[in-house]
């Protein structure tokens, strides 16, 4: 933390006329009043003109510089001094479980002197804010970036990829990775199709409540995807999340039918056509009768190519999108289509000059349950009869991610039977009663 | 000891709720409950510090409230109570009224106010920390000559309603979470009985002339803060009657001296905080064959048996000036917070079936000399360890004096331990909300705008709206004081008749055990709108009211059937000359003075049917005729 962070102008030169950084105890003489506290960072997006100090009884305040008749240094802040906590006892015979940081924060740490929160991310310090994990695994941590998920790119999948395998073969019998919630989803996609056939669980988690807070939801999704993890009863890569707003279930999806539906509940993943593959429940781990035996070799293909397009579709829908998308040699489009898979017709004279163009242009349907069916109404099958692919119930950011993939690590000429065919879970064959 | 250097003082701290419309951070309304119940299960986890440390107490309490029920009723509460979604802006509304009570009180709003987490893991708060914000510092309260200076006045949310507490788990309902309180907290004074009774009424009317603070049971509660050494405060929570704050002031004027004997006491026995030999064995062996019924209970329960070394402590744990004020109990009331059934100590030992030679065994193994003393605390092997941790704290900060603690008070008039007290290491900013800048128009716009004062107010109930005395301060307590101000503008009834209804009529049915809160202004105004109206006659007040409440009758429901069943002029008139009729001979003989006759008889078929002024006009007119 720089001497005085976050300030600036006027505020910056009276507290630096004043001698004072941040952490000091001063008082502030202003035109009305008087207040003594310690100086504290100013956060870089508010307003310049306030100076922020923490009150003896520990409330936050914030003072107009140009109110501030007088800044007066009483004494020197001290450093707050962190003593790190010891490793526990951990049996060598537990699973060896690799947890990976991505960004966001599994477990924290608050400062009290400033309020700034601190990621807590070594294995010590995991194992003495969440004890529980010590008794199911051997942990080790490594963080791998430090982004908010809404900053990742397909070619931070790659690297998480490459990092997996990494791991696998140091010989670690399960893998976590924290992630941020918002593209959480587009990663467990991303990580299905990359590492197809993947010999371990590989359980990608997050909180929806920061960790900061003791009701944060990120305990109990780590330590039931830890548990998960060390049961060894499922290979491949899943998401694992709060069942329901409660502290006791947490859900393990699949990786590709899974999607995040709520902006801030603990429960806003579900997934989507299919049950979760298995639930934990206080350390008990039930397994679904979705869960797929896996005995196929391990066959990772981690590139991804950004050049492909995602569209809605709807009412007013400006067709020049996609002659732009052509222009701009974009590969292949997703349509999130209306119903069964539908656009507005004038739209179709595009979309075939796109195919024309070898384009590959698949379809997906906005309302996220339910599988396409274009053979039902002339819409549909005038789209079909120009080249446009049904994708089956996919979702559509599934559908985008595994486009991605196939023009990362296939032939043009071989995408349209990749998509179409079923590698990860990411369509079903049949369309269960009762979802 | 220094008399000079301590005196007992006391200082209030009023929390108020206020009957700002919505909630502090969302929009719904907490005195709105009617909606479907809802119901979820939660743990809270103790945050850590930047030292890497966990407060002990905090982390017991997640470790033993295991988990948290809670019951949310659809209206009062959302997704942000049951924290599944980010707070919103900070109520304006509730901001307003806490600034307005600030002006009042002369207090100076802050620049710009940060809302901070309080944490709290009890499960009262669903975040697991109470969001708190400072609006204003500085300020007095004029209590008649006296002069109260105010600290600070903050806005915060109120917490869950606890429903049922036990070991394993805990109740809540939130209709009460995030309603906004206003904390006032004033400067500790020289304590005098009848001038605390004053502060808290005077400082309670204050609020009141704004109209919008909530009344009726739990919308007011004051904490009361004793110190008698000037730096550490106990903080009592929660005191409800006035005669019995007096005697938990007087219990805590002398636990507190107490404690600062015994700190001096040590001082003189030499101890200081980097002498201060403290360790702890296990002992269960020497009580192997032991006599004492409660030892044995214990090992059979296969419990252990820990033994404390208190150094120099000894004559000082179990010396008592006043009732109750013994470290001894101190220490026992602390480990019943950590669910052991309490302690022995040196100073009462041999008793209990426990020997002098067996204290002897213990007194040699924890190598005391003369002056040590020791606790032996016995039970449950598993949270052992955090209850000694606690003891061996306690008995460290004797040196100190007196402990900074968050304490209860009993039916008796003392205080337990409750928890430490949450100071400014448990505060660190909300980040869900950015900070809000308190402008010079809008601090303009308040000012202009403040109420009247309390004299004022009563003042002008008086000469311009014509209640009498009584009426006036009783309307200007009550909770429909909001709703009367709004009535007497808006229907043209007697300010009086109004005034009666909403207080004594009120106040009369809730005696009857008739709960009458759940009735709501919007309510009570049809009820005055349809008595203006000549739809509900006046004397019909009370009935109704008690109908909405014994039959779950809507108002609405009510007037529809007092429409349909409303007499009409020719009905009424009907009636009267039926009674002309039969009561001529006595109307011939008495002429005019056959009026209150008529009139009787009259009401007897028509009272809550017809206003009585339109009874009588009518028998008027018909005689004449």
């Amino acid at each position: 933390m720089s001497e005085l962070s976050g300030y600036k102008n006027e505020s910056l030169k009276i507290l630096n006329n004043a001698g004072v950084s941040i952490g000091d105890l001063i008082k502030i003489i202003t035109k009305t009043t008087e207040y003594s506290g310690n100086l504290l960072p100013r956060y870089e997006y508010s307003e310049e003109n306030y100076i922020v100090i923490k009150l003896s009884n520990g409330y936050n305040i914030g003072i107009d510089a140009r109110n501030i008749t007088n800044i007066q240094k009483i004494m020197s802040g001290e450093k707050p001094k962190f003593s790190p906590p010891e490793k526990p006892n951990v049996k060598e015979s537990l699973p060896k479980i690799a947890i990976l940081g991505t960004g966001g924060t599994i477990a924290s740490r608050i400062d009290y002197k400033t309020g700034a929160v601190n990621p807590a991310f070594s294995a010590e310090e995991l194992y003495s804010i969440i004890p529980e994990l010590s008794t199911y695994a051997n942990i080790n941590t490594e963080l791998i970036s430090n982004i908010a998920s809404e900053q990742m790119n397909p070619e931070d999948w790659t690297n998480i990829a490459e990092k997996v395998i990494e791991k696998i073969n140091e010989g670690n019998q399960g893998i976590i990775i924290g992630h941020g919630t918002d593209t959480m989803a587009y990663t467990s996609a991303a990580l299905s199709f990359a590492l197809k056939n993947c010999p371990i669980p590989v359980i990608i988690t997050g909180a929806q409540r920061s960790t900061d807070r003791p009701s944060s939801d990120a305990s109990l999704n780590m330590i039931s995807s830890v548990i998960m993890a060390s049961k060894k009863v499922l290979n491949g890569v899943y998401l694992a999340m709060h069942t329901s707003i409660e502290d006791n279930e947490v859900s393990i999806h699949s990786g590709t039918r899974v999607r995040k539906n709520h902006t801030s509940r603990r429960d806003a993943f579900q997934s989507i056509g299919i049950d979760p593959i298995a639930i934990v429940d206080h350390g008990k781990v039930t397994v679904g009768e979705e869960s797929i035996e896996n005995n196929s070799k391990f066959d990772p293909k981690i590139k991804f190519e950004e050049n492909v397009s995602l569209l809605k579709f709807h009412p007013g829908f400006n067709t020049e999108m996609i002659d732009k998308l052509i222009e701009l040699d974009v590969k292949g489009i997703i349509l999130e289509g209306t119903g069964l898979g539908h656009v507005n017709s004038r739209c179709n004279k595009s979309i075939k000059k796109a195919i024309d163009n070898g384009m590959f242009v698949g379809m997906t349907s906005q309302c996220l349950h339910g599988r396409i069916k274009m053979t039902v109404y002339s819409a549909g099958r005038d789209l079909l009869s120009i080249g446009v692919i049904p994708l089956e119930d996919m979702l559509p950011e599934t559908a985008l991610v595994k486009l991605m993939w196939a023009y990362g690590n296939y032939e043009n000429k071989e995408i349209k039977d990749i998509m179409i065919k079923n590698i990860a879970r990411e369509y079903t064959e049949r369309s269960i009663l009762g979802r | 000891m220094d008399k000079k250097n301590y005196e007992l003082k006391v200082g209030l701290e009023i929390h108020q709720q206020l009957a700002s419309s919505t909630k502090l951070f969302c929009n719904c309304n907490g005195f709105n409950v009617n909606g479907n119940e809802v119901y979820f299960k939660r743990i809270l986890r103790p945050t850590q510090s930047e030292l890497g440390k966990t407060d002990p107490a905090a982390l017991f309490e997640s470790k033993k409230s295991k988990q948290m029920n809670y019951i949310a009723d659809t209206n009062t509460s959302c997704l942000v109570e049951a924290d599944e979604e980010p707070p919103h802006e900070i109520s304006q509304e509730a901001l307003d009224i806490a600034l307005t009570i600030s002006y009042l009180l002369g207090s100076e709003p802050v620049d710009e106010i940060h809302v901070m987490r309080k944490l709290v893991i009890d499960g009262s708060n669903t975040t697991g920390f109470q969001r708190t914000v400072i609006i204003a510092t500085g300020g007095e309260l004029h209590v008649q000559d006296l002069t109260v200076p105010v600290l600070s006045i903050s806005l915060e949310e109120d917490a869950s309603r606890i429903i049922n507490k036990n070991k394993e788990e805990s109740t809540y309902s939130l209709d009460r979470l995030s309603i906004p309180l206003i904390e006032i907290t004033l400067a500790p004074m020289k304590f005098k009985k009848e001038e605390t009774e004053k502060i808290a009424l005077t400082l309670g009317r204050l609020m009141r002339t704004t109209g919008k603070v909530a009344r009726g049971i739990g919308t007011i509660r004051q904490d009361v803060n004793i110190s008698i050494d000037g730096k550490n405060i106990i903080e009592v929570k929660g005191v409800q009657q006035l005669n019995i704050l007096t005697d938990i002031i007087e219990f805590e004027n002398q636990r507190q001296s107490n404690l600062i004997k015994i700190k001096e006491k040590l001082i003189e026995r030499g101890i200081k905080e980097d002498n201060f030999n403290i360790k702890s064995t296990e002992i269960t062996n020497i009580f192997n064959n032991t006599n004492s019924k409660l030892i044995k209970k214990v090992l059979e329960g296969n419990g252990k048996i820990i033994a404390i070394k208190a150094p120099k402590f000894r004559g000082l744990i179990g010396k008592e000036d006043h009732k109750g004020t013994r470290l001894g109990r101190d220490i026992s009331s602390l480990v019943k917070f950590f669910g052991f059934g309490g302690i022995f100590h040196s100073d009462e030992l041999p008793n209990y079936g426990i020997t002098e030679d067996e204290c002897k065994r213990v007194t040699d193994k924890l190598e005391n000399e003369k002056d040590d003393g020791f606790i032996i605390l016995t039970g449950d092997a598993e949270n052992m360890d955090v209850a000694v941790k606690s003891i061996e704290n306690r008995l460290l900060q004797c040196i100190i004096g007196i402990p900074a603690e968050t304490r209860m008070p009993t039916e008796d008039g003392m205080t337990n331990f409750m928890r430490p007290r949450p100071g400014s290491a448990r505060m660190y900013p909300e980040t869900d909300i950015i900070p809000v800048k308190i402008y010079e128009e809008k601090r303009i716009a308040i000012k202009e705008s403040l109420p009247r004062s309390y004299e004022e107010q009563i003042d002008n109930y008086k000469q311009n709206i014509g209640l009498n005395d009584k009426l006036s301060v009783q309307i200007f307590d009550s909770r429909y004081k909001a709703l009367f101000e709004k009535l007497i503008k808006e229907v043209n009834i007697p300010a009086n008749y109004i005034a009666a209804q909403l207080t004594e009529t009120m106040i009369k049915l809730s005696r009857n055990k008739l709960d009458v809160t759940r009735i709501t202004d919007i309510e009570l105004g049809k009820i005055f709108k349809e008595i203006e109206s000549g739809i509900i006659a006046k004397e019909s007040f009370e009935t109704i009211i008690e109908d909405m409440c014994r039959n779950d009758k809507k108002i609405d429901e009510i007037i529809n059937e007092m429409k349909e069943n409303r007499l009409t002029d020719k009905d009424i008139e009907k009636i009267i000359l039926k009674i002309i009729d039969m009561k001529k001979e006595i109307i011939k003989e008495k002429g005019n003075d056959s009026f209150s006759i008529l009139m009787g008889e009259a009401m007897k078929q028509l009272r809550g049917k017809v206003d009585g002024k339109i009874v009588s006009d009518k028998i008027q007119k018909l005689l004449n005729n």
